[in-house]
């Protein structure tokens, strides 16, 4: 029989021991890289919070007779709709002008001109997902029932739960849609992203190449029933350099990532 | 192991200091586990730092069992080498069967000592390769790196039945796969 007895155990070698060391107190004294966009984000939704409501207080004008004070939709809560535009009237005389169109119904590039402007498409899953990138920043656009666009976020991926929020999209029909999407982190061995949803199917990320980096997506549609706030939540695996996360969003929260239109 | 449990602390915490009072406790032990799972010194060096930095990385979700990190660091080690890709292992194999040249006389002993080390550790693996993944790492953490079975269970992340199942397996199957060698010897 032959000897399965390893080698007798080494200590590290002076120099690695040193240079590794090193390496280790560099990486550790660096800032965290989550905390550098997080002043524009926040910046950036109060702008598109504010630019929103402006546009609702706009609309409703003089008509609101009611005297109350305009209050913030909340996530929680229906968030008002647009009314849709005069099938009879004449749309912008520019396709792409931002201006009066119908919020979640605009080709891309008109929807991200508010939320991120300058953005260009970097990749595209097919015809309805695409990433659209400007500076260190992307964005995700989907178009189904509605055009949805997801917030900015920074394409150095950011190891926290915000990085794996879903938008939302109910359609008339009384099924829910929820979009995820990023990017794959460079260098990340057998990198994997599975969404449990509340209907108990697990939906395992699939991945594109495009503007020279990887991207995952997860969609899933499901049948709606009830105050999703009592159903189980979502719930997100993360796999990759052989470590597992696990999140669990928070309704709300984390599952209203678009930021062209309400939950 | 009150200190342990004050250095994990200060690592949640995001003290620098601690990853490195880490490293410098058990950077051997991560370091030879390495080695025997990849069978290449300088493949087990880079695995260690990867450990640590994932370590850093994940530190706010480090666990203790029994107010030790030890099973913790191991099943991060245990991720990280197998995700080592398999072909790169074939290529670093391969490399350490070709023939070694002569030792030159002002080669310190220690070079062949660990030139030595690789070969007889390949040699292992090489005898270990039939067996499943999940045996092999139960046979690494438990017969070679000393873990008990409910460290080696706390590691991987399973109940202690199953590293105690995939142990004896792995046994059972070692000693059909050697004395089947032998007997074709």
């Amino acid at each position: 029989m032959r000897d399965l007895t390893p080698p007798p155990d080494e200590p590290l070698p002076d120099q690695s021991r040193a240079r590794i060391r090193a390496e280790l107190l560099e990486a550790a004294q660096q800032p965290p890289r989550g905390r550098r966009w997080l002043v524009p984000a926040v910046v950036a939704a109060a702008v598109v919070l504010v630019s929103a409501l402006t546009a609702w207080a706009v609309q409703l004008g003089p008509d609101d007779e009611s005297g109350a004070p305009a209050v913030a939709p909340t996530t929680s809560a229906p968030v008002p709709e647009p009314t849709p535009p005069d099938p009879t009237a004449t749309g912008p005389s520019d396709p792409d002008d931002p201006g009066d169109h119908w919020a979640g119904h605009g080709p891309c590039a008109q929807e991200l001109r508010n939320p991120f402007p300058g953005a260009e498409q970097a990749a595209a899953f097919d015809e309805h997902t695409s990433l659209w990138v400007k500076g260190d920043r992307f964005a995700l656009c989907d178009i189904r029932d509605r055009t949805t666009v997801h917030g900015p976020r920074p394409l150095a991926p950011v190891e926290e739960i915000g990085t794996y929020a879903v938008s939302t999209i109910f359609t008339d029909s009384g099924k829910v849609t929820r979009v995820a999407g990023g990017v794959v982190p460079d260098g990340a061995l057998a990198y994997d992203v599975a969404y449990t949803f509340p209907d108990g199917q697990t939906v395992r990320a699939e991945t594109t190449e495009g503007g020279g980096r990887t991207w995952w997506r997860v969609v899933h549609s499901y049948e709606s029933s009830g105050n999703e706030m009592k159903q189980p939540p979502i719930e997100v695996t993360v796999s990759y350099s052989g470590v597992q996360e696990r999140y669990v969003l928070d309704w709300a929260t984390d599952t209203c990532a678009q930021v062209n239109h309400g939950c | 192991m009150a200190a342990e449990h004050d250095l994990v602390e200060r690592l949640r915490d995001g003290d620098p200091d601690a990853l490195a009072a880490l490293f410098d406790s058990y950077g051997d032990r991560i370091y030879n586990h390495c080695f025997r799972a990849t069978g290449d010194w300088a493949e087990a060096e880079d695995a260690t730092s990867t450990v640590f930095l994932e370590v850093w990385r994940h530190r706010r979700r480090v666990l203790l069992h029994d107010d030790s990190v030890l099973p913790w660091l191991y099943g991060v080690a245990t991720n990280v080498c197998r995700n080592l890709t398999r072909s790169r292992r074939r290529r670093l194999r391969a490399v350490a069967a070709l023939p070694r040249p002569a030792a030159e006389p002002d080669h310190a002993d220690r070079v062949t000592d660990r030139l030595g080390s690789t070969a007889r550790m390949q040699a292992v693996l090489d005898a270990v390769e039939a067996l499943p993944a999940h045996e092999r790492e139960v046979l690494g953490l438990v017969a070679w790196s000393g873990l008990s079975y409910e460290q080696a269970a706390a590691a991987l992340d399973v109940p202690v039945g199953t590293v105690r199942s995939r142990l004896s397996r792995a046994r059972s199957r070692l000693t059909d796969l050697t004395s089947g060698g032998d007997r074709d010897a």
